[in-house]
């Protein structure tokens, strides 16, 4: 059975926000899901959702891995989000900005999650954005700055491989400088 | 910069070539001259030299004395330094100084060439001096609309009303528009009616991406005039990388002035960046409004973890398969 306890980075998010797209941008391997058929408001977004975790991993040498987890999106999957944090390096938390209300979806994980970013670190991700947004990326600016948390928050294409990468050299950095 | 000593031993002035190598590499170059009088920059001085005594009289206001003594002596432009004095001290202490007289020298230059057009001089605005990093953040900075014609038809406005530019310079080769010099091309007010009416080839892009960009290719280690790099400052974001360009080094300066207020000087010392990336990434920072100077906003509460070194190995290995970082 896998260790949960491993090295291994932490991608959530809302539903819809891309985390499996990401998580599959930059594993070594096809991401191994849990998803079923989305049903009630959810499925305006997307057909499937995770309902326990997403996951990959980096091969580094023969034997080191650093294993991708993508948590569940659904809020009454949360029980999963401490599970999977357990031990991990850091987080990478995906905002989906065609969300009515992106920035309060940011601050529900931000605080979810508190505990873990303060003793290791965060980057966000904005996705679906472009240039007629309701909400750009100076907001999600302002918004941190006014909670006194200047996390790395980039505006990303979730499938991109180099956005996933240098949302992981940030965070890789931010690790580094504690 | 012109560097020249009186008194120094021989290991002192060894002292001294070492560490003006190491800030040549920097781009802060000195030259050591034999001459020891009022037309240098700098004066090194061994205070126990039987003629410093004499020679400290003479020193202008415009020099900058550094001496070595164990006394306590305090003096306009005067940096006293206890015996013996270390490469790292006495780089330190050239480094600030080095950035305190170019910032005078620039102030003067502005001043000179403020006086030159009120007395009626031909030259318009500062063509001569300015880029186009300098004209559109004064764009920005006035919020007005602007029209800049290239040679070969190549033209970029702004509209800073909008926060927004559009040119028909395709998007591969934007750099070209900051290499050119700007007294060969025209530019000119429009308004923002004008700037919505542009050709539907022209490219839209945000003004911010455009400064950033410009800031970057045109700052080479000039400090904005009137910014000084004692004074604390803090990122009140982070840049937007995957939109905005980035230096690796830059992630390292971004994390350090989220965190805390700290002066440029002691970002490229507790980083180990040049000066020059510094102050090109501060200049960026500044023309984006993302750099903070008002002391009473707190710094990041900081963080409970200790470094763990085997966690440290594993991200070096993952930064280097990732070939990031």
């Amino acid at each position: 059975m896998m260790e949960l306890d491993t090295d291994k980075i932490i991608f959530t998010g809302p539903v819809g926000a891309g985390k499996t797209s990401a998580i599959a941008a930059i594993s070594d391997a096809p991401p191994v899901s849990t998803d079923v058929m989305c049903t009630g408001n959810e499925r305006n977004i997307k057909d499937t959702t995770t309902v326990a975790m997403d996951y990959s991993y980096i091969k580094l040498d023969d034997s080191n891995r650093i294993h991708l987890f993508g948590t569940p999106g659904q809020e009454r999957f949360s029980f999963m989000w401490d599970i999977l944090t357990r031990g991990g390096l850091g987080l990478v938390l995906l905002i989906n900005n065609d969300h009515p209300n992106p920035i309060a979806q940011m601050d529900l994980y931000l605080d979810a999650f508190s505990n873990f970013i303060e003793e290791t670190g965060v980057v966000i991700g904005i996705t679906r954005t472009g240039i007629h947004d309701k909400v750009g990326i100076e907001q999600y600016q302002q918004h941190l700055f006014s909670r006194n948390q200047i996390y790395p928050v980039f505006e990303i294409d979730g499938r991109s491989t180099d956005d996933i990468k240098i949302l992981l050299q940030a965070l890789l950095t931010v690790l580094d400088y504690q | 910069m012109t560097i020249s000593s009186l008194g120094l031993t021989d290991i002192d002035q060894q002292v001294l070539q070492v560490a003006s190598k190491i800030l040549a590499e920097e781009n802060c170059r000195f030259m050591l001259s034999n001459n020891c009088d009022a037309s240098v920059n700098i004066v090194i001085i061994d205070h126990d030299h039987l003629q410093s005594h004499d020679f400290l009289t003479q020193v202008n206001n415009e020099q900058i004395t550094i001496l070595y003594t164990n006394e306590d002596i305090k003096r306009k432009n005067l940096v006293a330094l206890q015996k013996p004095v270390r490469v790292n001290t006495l780089k330190d202490v050239l480094l600030k100084a080095y950035l305190h007289l170019r910032a005078q020298q620039q102030y003067t230059n502005k001043a000179r060439t403020s006086e030159e057009n009120a007395a009626g001089n031909s030259m318009t605005s500062t063509a001569n001096t300015e880029n186009l990093f300098h004209l559109l953040l004064k764009t920005k900075q006035n919020r007005e609309c602007l029209r800049i014609n290239y040679p070969e038809q190549i033209t970029l406005l702004i509209n800073a009303v909008d926060r927004a530019a559009a040119t028909n310079m395709d998007s591969a080769n934007l750099h070209k528009l900051f290499d050119y010099p700007l007294e060969n091309c025209d530019n000119h007010n429009i308004s923002p009616e004008t700037f919505n009416q542009q050709d539907p080839s022209f490219k839209l892009h945000t003004l911010d991406n455009l400064l950033w960009l410009a800031a970057l290719h045109l700052s080479s280690g000039e400090l904005l005039p009137g910014h000084c790099t004692d004074t604390p400052v803090r990122l009140k974001a982070w840049p937007n990388f995957t939109r905005q360009g980035f230096k690796p080094v830059y992630f390292k300066l971004a994390t350090m002035l989220a965190r805390k207020s700290m002066s440029l000087c002691e970002l490229a010392e507790q980083t180990k960046t040049s000066i020059t990336d510094v102050i090109n990434f501060y200049n960026a920072a500044f023309a984006i409004d993302l750099i903070e100077t008002n002391n009473a906003v707190s710094n990041m509460p900081k963080r409970k973890t200790m470094k763990n070194t085997n966690k440290s190995t594993l991200l070096d290995m993952l930064a280097k398969r990732l070939r990031i970082g």
